[in-house]
């Protein structure tokens, strides 16, 4: 998925809670205001995403669709 | 193993939000939730301890087999939090009976000697869902902190740190009450 963002990540495949798991240990290596675009198809992965950026102060920039239940989802890093 | 540098943690963590389980069943399906939500939380950025009492301990153990000699056979030995002075030969079969190592520890419904923990362990893969000890190594490796009651190390003849695969404190009730003390979220399993 070619996008501008500073970190890729694809946790398709894996289930509740591994890309939450996988989310964090992704934005730890990152630093404020940088961007991170994370895929996935898990059925909760969305409100997932969404939990961890509400809870930890990151934006969501865009959600987009994919095919077979993925979800594209870029955030920025909180500082 | 270090645990990561608090600089390093989530916003949430660094916000002083602690959270407790402590882990009484040595059953499979109460150990891989108890481990889901520990390291699903240390993932949201809360700082978990985990205590592990009783049969709790079992997941952390080395694995064993029921027919392995050095279960039944092997001598007693000392570790942290451990007074051999006081051992039983009766903690060489309760060390035997015991199930040893995530691996081997059966479901509190629907057993059928172990073919249900096979069933449910096979299900977990085709459903993209972390084995118990992968979820036990990710919670260490995200920082979740692991204490093993010190009465239940020496009364079940555990070495620590040898009998474990990962690295896990001994301590005593009092630093259990202040790790619920000061915690926002406390269940036990």
């Amino acid at each position: 998925m070619a996008t501008d963002s500073e970190a890729h990540l694809d946790v398709c495949g894996v289930c509740c809670p591994l890309p939450l798991i996988e989310l964090a240990r992704a934005v730890q290596a990152l630093g404020p205001g940088q961007t991170l675009e994370i895929v996935g198809n898990d059925p909760v992965f969305e409100a997932t995403v969404r939990d961890f950026c509400q809870v930890n102060g990151h934006s969501i920039l865009a959600v987009s669709q994919g095919a077979d239940r993925r979800v594209v989802i870029s955030i920025r890093v909180g500082g | 193993m270090s645990l990561p540098d608090h600089a390093n943690q989530p916003d949430g963590a660094r916000r002083g939000r602690k959270g407790v389980i402590l882990l009484v069943s040595g059953e499979l399906d109460k150990a891989i939730l108890a481990f889901e939500i520990a390291a699903g939380f240390q993932a949201m950025g809360m700082q978990m301890s985990m205590w592990f009492v009783l049969y709790g301990a079992n997941c952390l153990r080395k694995p064993r087999s029921m027919l392995s000699p050095s279960k039944w056979f092997a001598r007693l030995r000392g570790g942290s939090g451990r007074v051999t002075e006081t051992d039983s030969a009766l903690q060489h079969l309760v060390r035997g009976l015991n199930h040893d190592g995530a691996s081997h520890l059966p479901l509190s419904q629907l057993n059928y000697g172990g073919l249900g923990s096979l069933a449910v362990r096979h299900i977990m893969r085709r459903k993209g869902m972390m084995q118990l000890e992968d979820l036990i190594h990710r919670s260490r490796e995200l920082g979740v902190r692991f204490t093993v009651c010190q009465i239940c190390v020496d009364a079940m003849a555990v070495s620590v740190p040898d009998d474990l695969i990962v690295e896990a404190e001994v301590k005593g009730v009092s630093a259990y009450y202040l790790d619920v003390e000061g915690a926002d979220y406390n269940v036990t399993f």
